[in-house]
């Protein structure tokens, strides 16, 4: 196994830069996810590593080893695609067999290997099938068999569960991580999806317009995300992001609310007085009561979508003069609370993140 | 759906069986006509009124051998089968390249070699036959596939291409990571994946040179003479020889016909296969 590192890699076409100074690390026998939304440039970077696309400038190194030279073949990695590309005309066991005999593995130590890999994958019993009758995600299987029959020294993942219906998704995602964990491969996983990255991979890199966002451990970028892209992009239903005007001894308002945070985070915004700021506040640190007298946050509910174990309430927030804020809370459900009631909303300060309004940054994550 | 329409049910299928009887007849029967008059007599030719019931003979036949028209049939097959091979082999990569590869004018180099086959072939060739004048080319086995390929060639790269565009490109990706080379990659896992559209293309190209009948006057004649260009042989100044020319006429046509029962198969798959994948 060894380790990924990507050294300031661009990617170039023609005019368009698909890939910007990329500076990415991923440890040996960790499992990475490229995270963001379609054309961020997450699959022109797992192409570089794999060998596909070339480098316009900058290097990739494989541990010790400068790789941006090589030929795919040369490099020891093994892709997973989204499609699964398996060979049509060869049955399951061909097709895992594959990348032994294109090394001259063959006979005993080939046959023994593969039904070892089969065995793993719980494919035992269709080695025979061609794979074209196969469902979507015994495709994938088999894909991901023939990626590990070699102990490769990288797994690429390209959107592995893209095609696949929700409860194959599920299930190939645990399978995934397992065989990953396993076999210790350094892996890395591209996918669009945030409950993917999050429920498989280590860490996540968040890439948007081919610039890395923000490397961390999902938790870390739930918590704490570095910018308002991260901010917005990670969470179902999204973050709250409302614009908000700092006031003297740590007061932040916006239209029809108003918060005072602590000394710690206050000193943040002392160094700007009076600069435009974005708060973001999840849904589900936000508390609904019923309106008592002299309310600070007050509103309406206004449209409420039901989810079983949940609540996302839609909140117009009343104001001195127009119209408030629309927060969007999510509680626990099936809650009271229907369209037109009105509400009091309780902010959870404690989690409340503050962004700076011109670069997006969060102002608690160091630049 | 196939189910359904194979068998067609009540009197709207009834309707469409017999309005498919009518046209095949319309459209067979002048085949028919013409394989009558293999066998007919002279003389109950152009009898009046139509004379459906004659005794068969074999003259016809006997003339078309002793005039050596059988060496015409085997010039066109030997002619066809080598450029449609030729066009195989030179076309299939090309037609890949076009489809994967990156390259400078790849867009204006694929319209000229697309042009070459949409300007009419009579304005080619006479400028081929200057140059095949000057080369030595003129009535030569060679010079005539050389020419056959002009055609057949932009034609089959055109088509093959977009065989080749509908292929997964991640198939290729995939054992190129594995160390395959591009030469392998396209010999193990391209060729066998297009095999259904170069079949297709090559009895299309096949079936063009077989009916090609003035590059084959114009540039062959004597010594390498197809059968289009031989029938007009049989206009006589004692008369025009029906007889014989339905025979060479129905020999023409079998080796087509041939072909395409026995590739149908491949063919529909071939032509259809990106109409299925949508």
């Amino acid at each position: 196994m060894s380790s990924i590192a990507f050294a300031s890699v661009s990617k170039r076409y023609g005019e368009v830069d698909a890939v910007k100074h990329l500076d990415l690390a991923c440890a040996a026998g960790e499992m990475l996810a490229l995270l963001g939304p379609s054309g961020c440039g997450k699959s022109t970077t797992l192409k570089m590593a794999a060998g596909i696309e070339s480098v316009s400038s900058g290097e990739i190194w494989f541990g010790q080893r400068p790789v941006s030279r090589l030929a795919p073949g040369e490099r020891n990695i093994a892709m997973v695609f989204e499609d699964y590309a398996l060979y049509p005309q060869m049955t399951v066991w061909e097709n895992v067999a594959f990348p032994l005999k294109v090394r001259g593995v063959t006979g005993q130590p080939a046959a023994e290997r593969v039904g070892e890999v089969l065995t793993l994958l719980g494919l035992r019993a269709m080695a025979d099938s061609h794979v074209k009758g196969l469902s979507g995600g015994a495709q994938q299987r088999v894909a991901i068999g023939r990626a590990l029959v070699r102990d490769p020294e990288v797994i690429l993942f390209d959107e592995p569960l893209s095609h696949l219906d929700a409860d194959q998704k599920v299930q190939l995602r645990a399978e995934i991580k397992r065989l990953q964990k396993l076999r210790q491969v350094t892996s890395i996983l591209v996918t669009h999806d945030q409950t993917e990255a999050i429920a498989m991979a280590d860490r996540v890199a968040v890439m948007n317009h081919g610039v890395l966002q923000q490397v961390a451990a999902p938790q870390e970028l739930y918590e704490r995300p570095a910018n308002l892209f991260v901010a917005n992009f990670i969470g179902e239903p999204p973050m709250n992001l409302m614009p908000a005007q700092a006031g003297a001894g740590g007061v932040l308002a916006g239209r029809g609310w108003r918060v005072t945070l602590d000394a710690r985070r206050a000193a943040l915004l002392e160094s700007r007085p009076g600069a435009a700021a974005v708060v973001g506040l999840r849904p589900e640190h936000i508390g609904l009561r019923a309106p008592g007298p002299g309310e600070a946050v007050r509103g309406t509910v206004t449209y409420r979508e039901p989810r079983g174990d949940a609540d996302v309430l839609t909140v117009q927030l009343a104001a001195d003069a127009g119209a408030g804020d629309v927060f969007i809370t999510e509680i626990a459900g099936p809650s009271r609370w229907r369209a037109g009631d009105p509400v009091a909303l309780d902010l959870q300060v404690e989690r409340l993140l503050v962004f700076d309004a011109q670069s997006g940054r969060n102002l608690e994550v160091a630049a | 759906m196939a189910e359904e329409s194979a068998r067609p049910q009540g009197s709207r299928g009834l309707l469409w069986t017999s309005v498919t009887v009518v046209y095949a007849a319309v459209v067979l029967f002048p085949i028919f006509w013409m394989a009558s008059m293999m066998v007919k007599p002279n003389e109950a030719m152009f009898a009046r009124p139509t004379a459906w019931f004659f005794t068969p003979t074999l003259e016809h036949f006997d003339y078309v051998l002793a005039q050596g028209f059988h060496w015409s049939l085997l010039t066109s097959f030997v002619l066809c089968t080598l450029s449609t091979a030729l066009v195989v082999v030179i076309g299939t990569p090309a037609a890949y390249a076009f489809a994967r590869f990156e390259m400078k004018l790849k867009d204006d180099m694929f319209l000229f070699i697309l042009g070459t086959r949409m300007a009419p072939p009579v304005c080619l060739v006479i400028p081929f036959y200057f140059i095949f004048a000057r080369l030595n080319l003129l009535d030569t086995f060679l010079g005539l596939t050389l020419a056959y390929m002009t055609f057949n060639l932009s034609f089959y790269i055109w088509v093959l291409r977009s065989f080749c565009r509908d292929l997964p490109v991640e198939l290729e990706e995939a054992a190129a990571l594995e160390g395959w080379s591009r030469a392998q990659v396209f010999r193990r896992v391209v060729f066998p994946l297009l095999r259904n559209g170069i079949v297709a293309t090559a009895v299309l190209c096949f079936i063009f040179a077989w009916n090609e009948f003035l590059f084959a006057f114009m540039l062959g004649g004597k010594a390498v003479q197809t059968l289009p260009v031989s029938i007009p042989k049989l206009i006589t100044s004692q008369g025009v020889r029906w007889g014989e020319m339905a025979v060479v006429g129905m020999t023409a046509l079998l080796p087509v016909l041939a072909v395409v029962f026995v590739l149908q198969r491949h063919i529909v798959r071939g032509l259809t296969l990106g109409a299925v994948k949508g």
